[in-house]
This record gives structure tokens, C-alpha cells and sequence, in this order.
């Protein structure tokens, strides 16, 4: 499991490009749909946990898993194999980095694959939200948050937090829509 | 101590930063300003490549101004003192989770977050489309990126085998000629 658990995170920190959340959408493909590892609300709750808590949201979330599925020692070996491929090749090209971004004939390779990120991540997204948020509720949460993100300057920890307390603040008034399960 | 002070420095920012590397922008920009360790500017590339290497956005942050201040050991430093606090935090975190299995206010909290993190997820997909955009020098430009964007949103919904990786790398070559 633990060699698994390394070829696994491996790939996902050498392949993943534009971050911790691009990560999910690959994370979410790996544990779930191939591996089968883990179900989509346990998938759901590491998403949540790893926004929630403190430091880079690949880190957690390869912290979480590992710990899901070998205990510490698990979670120590997935969050080293996510690191292990960007350090090695940032570290190598952190003196020619600079220089490509100027680079005309690059310009293009990095203004697609930034394109296509973004297309990968808000794909994901609207799939995990039919997926996963299946009250009107929900979704009229969803919608709240975003717009705070949007059209307000408040931090992004802000909406979580507020996502929270609006969750305990609907159990205190009896009307949550079911368990986590029928969210 | 150099080292020491990367080490102080990226464990401060790995324990305080809530949303994940692009919410810790403005913190590195201040740690970085403070230690006099390179310019606004300097930073703003970094920033910028980081979001295009492989690997989450704050390592690959880390691990360039650590590389940059001190070389391979201060890469390495940074990265580690960066990843610390949230390895530490989460195996904490799980096990009074996994305690709290079946909790009505557990699950209460569960449903917030989680429309909540949704929407962080898709504002972090808008936010790098728009970024992009903005950086665009014309609307043919723009143009071009939508379709690039349409032909990636197809191949997820009829061809979800092709691994989002791939989309990525081949969008890359197109992208050479494209723009």
C-alpha cells in the first residue's frame, strides 16, 4: 500500500499543473474512479478539510488520504511523494525559469496550458456540485459563497468559516436537508 | 543562519495560511519584502511559473525562493518548513474526525463547508481563466483560449478517459503555434 501510495502521489505531483485544485480534479479521477480508494462524500470531506485547515490544500489533501488508507506512516509518504517531482524540477530550472516566461516561442505553451486549467478545474467543480450538493439549500449556499468571492475582497478562509457556521446555524433551526450524505 | 531563517519564515506562512497557495501570495510577498530576499517583480515571475510547472503552486513557490536565497539546501529547507504545520494539523485534525463519525453537528458543518469549498473551487478556476484573459494582447487572442477551453470542457464530458494531465501537456504544444 505504501508503494502505491507513493507511485500514486508521485504522478499526481509531476502531472498536476495550476495547483492544489487542479490536484482535486486528478486527486478525485485517481482515488475514486481508478483506485477506488475512497467513496465521493469521503472525497468531499477531504476537499473541505484540506481548505479548511492551514498550508497548501495538495499537501492536505495528500496528508488525509494517506492517513485514510495506511495510518501515518501513509500519510508521511503521499505528502513526500507530492512534493518530491516539483522540488526536483523547480530546484533545477530555478535559474532559467525567468527567462522562458520573456521567451516569445513559450509564451504560447504557457497561455494554453493556463486555458486549460481553468477549463479542467471549472469542469470539475460543476461536476462535483451536481455530484455532490444535491439540496436546493446546498446550492443556494454555493451560490452565496461564490458571490462573496466575487464581488468582495473578504479572504477566502471567510467563506469557509461562514459555510460552517451557516451549517450549525440550520442543525440548530432543524432544517438541514438529511445527513452529509443528502447534502 | 540563512537556512534558520527560511526555515522560521515558510514554517510561519505553512501554519497561517487558510485556501491553499494562491491564498498565500500576499503573505510570501510580505516575508519576502521584509527579508529583503528579491524584488516585487522578481516575485510576480515566480508567481507566474509557478502556476504553469508541474506540482501544487505554494511548494513550487517555496521551493524558488528557497533555490533562489540559498541554492539547493534552502529549496529544500523552504519546502519542508513549508509543508510541515499542515501535515501536522491534518494527522491531528483526522483522528478527531474519524472519532466524530456520525455527529449531527459534524455533519452539520460538513454540509456548510462543502457548498462553501465548491465555490472556492470554482472562483479558483474562474479567477485563472480571467487572469489569462487579462493577459491576452487581443480578441482573436481571447477567442482562440475559449475554443481551447470549449475543446477541453468536450473531451471531459465524452472522453473522460483522457487523464486531465494530457489535456494539459497537449494544449501546451498547441498552444506554440496557437498563439
Amino acid at each position: 500500500m505504501l508503494v502505491k501510495l507513493f507511485l500514486t502521489f508521485f504522478r499526481l505531483g509531476l502531472l498536476t499543473i495550476g495547483g492544489g485544485y487542479a490536484m482535486l480534479a486528478q486527486l478525485e479521477q485517481e482515488l475514486i474512479t481508478h483506485h477506488e480508494w475512497l467513496t465521493r462524500d469521503e472525497f468531499l470531506e477531504i476537499t473541505a478539510i484540506a481548505q479548511i485547515t492551514p498550508g497548501p490544500i495538495a499537501i492536505n489533501a495528500a496528508t488525509f488520504v494517506g492517513m485514510r488508507m495506511a495510518g501515518t506512516a501513509g500519510s508521511l509518504v503521499a505528502s513526500f511523494a507530492v512534493v518530491l517531482p516539483p522540488l526536483i524540477i523547480v530546484g533545477f530550472l530555478a535559474g532559467h525559469l525567468a527567462q522562458w516566461v520573456d521567451d516569445p516561442a513559450l509564451h504560447g505553451a504557457f497561455i494554453a496550458s493556463r486555458y486549460a486549467a481553468a477549463a479542467l478545474i471549472l469542469h470539475a467543480s460543476i461536476r462535483m456540485l451536481r455530484q455532490g450538493v444535491t439540496s436546493n439549500l446546498g446550492r443556494l449556499l454555493f451560490l452565496a459563497g461564490l458571490a462573496t468571492l466575487m464581488f468582495t475582497s473578504l479572504h477566502p478562509l471567510f467563506v469557509i468559516v461562514a459555510g460552517a457556521g451557516t451549517g450549525l446555524l440550520l442543525n440548530m433551526m432543524h432544517c438541514l436537508p438529511g445527513g452529509s450524505s443528502r447534502t | 543562519m540563512i537556512y534558520l531563517e527560511l526555515a522560521l519564515t515558510f514554517l510561519r506562512i505553512g501554519l497561517f495560511s487558510f485556501g491553499g497557495g494562491v491564498a498565500m501570495i500576499p503573505m510570501f510577498l510580505t516575508e519576502i519584502e521584509k527579508h529583503d530576499w528579491m524584488t516585487q517583480s522578481e516575485f510576480m515571475n515566480i508567481v507566474a511559473v509557478s502556476e504553469m510547472t508541474p506540482g501544487p503552486i505554494a511548494i513550487n513557490m517555496a521551493t524558488y525562493v528557497g533555490s533562489h536565497v540559498a541554492g539547493w539546501p534552502g529549496a529544500v529547507v523552504s519546502t519542508v518548513a513549508l509543508s510541515t504545520p499542515s501535515i501536522l494539523v491534518i494527522l491531528a485534525l483526522a483522528t478527531l474526525l474519524t472519532r466524530l463519525k456520525s455527529n449531527p453537528w459534524k455533519e452539520a458543518v460538513i454540509f456548510g463547508v462543502k457548498s462553501a469549498a465548491m465555490a472556492l473551487i470554482f472562483y479558483a478556476g474562474w479567477l485563472i481563466l480571467s487572469n489569462t484573459v487579462h493577459q491576452s494582447d487581443s480578441t482573436v487572442q481571447t477567442v482562440k483560449g475559449m475554443i481551447l477551453v470549449a475543446i477541453c470542457f468536450l473531451f471531459r464530458i465524452y472522453l473522460p478517459r483522457v487523464q486531465p494531465a494530457f489535456l494539459i501537456i497537449a494544449s501546451a504544444i498547441v498552444g506554440v503555434f496557437l498563439f
